[in-house]
């Protein structure tokens, strides 16, 4: 707030109780001008304006956050200050006051004013007092709605980016064009890799917009995706895949392993004509699950959107950071002159229960 | 269809006394295939599905048709005193609906709150325990070896003593199952059969 706004209202107070006074002087018939009273009354609550912003200016957040121990130490005896002070202020501007009495020295008059008007200070004290700190809590609270607000949409957006990776288009897209071209020249071939694609996206709706699904199903994705890359490298990769009994139904979130494959599929494995490898494993290690993904090629270039390295990891890093905070680790290192792994750790946790599965037996 | 969906073709075709004919489900939704399988169709394929799917699919009939033919008292004995041991098991996996018959199974594995059905071209994880299988299979031709497996004795090449004192279980396939100690007078009577 504007502190010409916050004086003059204090002042425009005080003109208000000059006029109360000057009425009820009125009626008892007692001898008081207006000019006089509205000088009066406008001088006290003009100066109590400034003392008081000032206050706000420089003791604010002491306003806000003070406890008792602060309030009896400091703000107590600061009421007792500011209120001798004002008066002080008051009673030099005004000399001739009190009227109907002969004149007085500076300390004679200003006893007699602190005697009919200390209380009356330290309410206005305090009143402001009270004033300042409800500003305080209100600006809080709306501080924290604002926080919440922006959490919330923050929560929106994230929830929209990981289900467009459910999706993943542009994998979508790359496999739908193999597709085009395959069958022109070998429609066996072609029509494997729709069963195979149309096998993934099943798996995919079969999960809905769950955030996280239990490893077994990432791993049957993962499997597919791994078959399909499998024919598509012609063999030439070797794939291993070794998932801890324990951690089967561990949760993780919805793919969370993909990028991290068709990396090393992109930037590693194409680039070595044969003796590709590439292993998966997941494991539990003390509280938490282990995901680690291995391959040879070449080794790590610096991941920069230039290269395509980081726009999918970067994806995933962002998604367990949402996910689990500081929980959580990533790395990405190269185990010797040619091989790469990525390794994530999560907490382990299990679904409250066991996922569905139409299983029926019969004849 | 416009007045009919496929189960009621299936309703229409079925007259008792008589062979119901092979029927096989082709179909986009998965969310039909465990009353297919309780009507006893043959396979579930899903759309779209591979030249290969579909020949197996119809193979399997084929088989069906064949096997009625040499007896055809066998399916309708079997229909009447109902079998209590399973021939055929429905799930889901890796995006596909399968009718497995049992003697597709080589062997089964157990992982923890899952078992590993092993066929001979690829394996499926299952949320399943491996007594409630042992439970419904028959134990004449599923033999279970150890704590953790149970093989489809048709599936069986040998069983080699090793090393350690323990014993393997060697399949067609070449694969080996351990079997542990505690199981072995199981296998014992089969050997000696």
């Amino acid at each position: 707030m504007h502190p010409l706004v916050f004086i003059s209202g204090a002042t425009s107070l005080g003109f208000l109780f000059a006029l109360q006074e000057w009425i009820h002087a009125r009626l008892w018939n007692m001898q008081l001008t207006l000019s006089l009273l509205l000088k009066a009354w406008g001088a006290q609550y003009f100066i109590w304006g400034v003392l008081c912003w000032i206050g706000w200016w420089t003791l604010r957040s002491h306003i806000y956050n003070a406890g008792w121990k602060k309030l009896l130490l400091f703000f107590f005896p600061l009421s007792i200050v500011v209120s001798v002070l004002e008066e002080a202020i008051w009673v030099s501007l005004f000399p001739h006051i009190p009227i109907g009495k002969p004149p007085m020295p500076f300390l004679q008059r200003l006893s007699f004013q602190l005697d009919a008007e200390f209380f009356d200070n330290l309410v206005i004290f305090w009143s402001a007092f009270v004033l300042f700190r409800s500003i305080g809590y209100y600006l809080r609270f709306r501080e924290k709605e604002r926080i919440a607000t922006q959490l919330k949409s923050q929560l929106v957006h994230a929830q929209m980016r990981a289900l467009r990776m459910q999706l993943n288009p542009h994998f979508l897209f790359n496999t739908m064009n193999g597709i085009s071209s395959l069958m022109r020249v070998d429609v066996a071939a072609a029509d494997l890799m729709l069963e195979q694609l149309s096998r993934l996206l099943r798996i995919t709706l079969h999960r809905g917009d769950a955030q996280f699904i239990p490893l077994s199903d990432e791993m049957e994705f993962i499997e597919m995706y791994l078959a399909m890359q499998d024919r598509r490298y012609s063999g030439r990769v070797r794939q291993t895949m070794n998932v801890d009994p324990g951690v089967h139904d561990a949760l993780v979130p919805s793919m969370i392993l993909q990028p991290i494959v068709e990396n090393a599929y992109a930037h590693g494995l194409s680039r070595i004509a044969s003796n590709g490898l590439l292993s998966i494993e997941a494991e539990q290690r003390g509280h938490a699950l282990q995901l680690s993904v291995t391959n040879n090629g070449v080794g790590i270039l610096p991941p920069s959107p230039a290269n395509g390295n980081g726009v999918g990891l970067s994806n995933v890093r962002e998604r367990l950071l949402m996910h689990y905070g500081s929980e959580h680790s990533f790395s990405m290192s190269q185990l010797d002159s040619d091989r790469v792994q990525v390794v994530i750790t999560l907490p382990l946790r299990f679904a409250a229960s066991p996922n569905e599965q139409i299983t029926g037996y019969g004849a | 269809m416009p007045d009919m969906d496929g189960f009621d073709v299936v309703g229409e075709l079925s007259t008792p006394g008589t062979q119901l004919p092979c029927i096989i489900f082709t179909t986009a939704y998965d969310r039909y295939a465990l009353r297919a399988f309780e009507i006893h169709a043959v396979d579930y394929l899903l759309k779209p599905f591979t030249l290969e799917r579909f020949r197996s699919a119809t193979q399997r009939a084929m088989n069906q048709i064949d096997a009625i033919r040499q007896d055809p008292q066998a399916a309708l004995r079997k229909s009447a005193e109902g079998s209590q041991y399973t021939t055929r098991i429905v799930f889901k996996s890796k995006g596909r609906i399968l009718f497995l018959p049992v003697s597709e199974i080589c062997w089964i594995g157990a992982e923890e709150n899952y078992v590993r059905i092993c066929t001979q071209s690829e394996t499926h994880l299952l949320r399943e325990t491996m007594t409630h299988l042992e439970e419904k299979l028959d134990p004449s031709t599923f033999l279970r070896v150890h704590r953790s497996s149970i093989v489809n004795l048709q599936y069986v090449k040998e069983v080699r003593p090793e090393t350690d004192g323990e014993y393997g279980v060697h399949l067609l396939n070449g694969q080996r199952v351990a079997m542990s100690r505690g199981y072995r007078s199981r296998i014992k009577n089969w050997l000696e059969r």
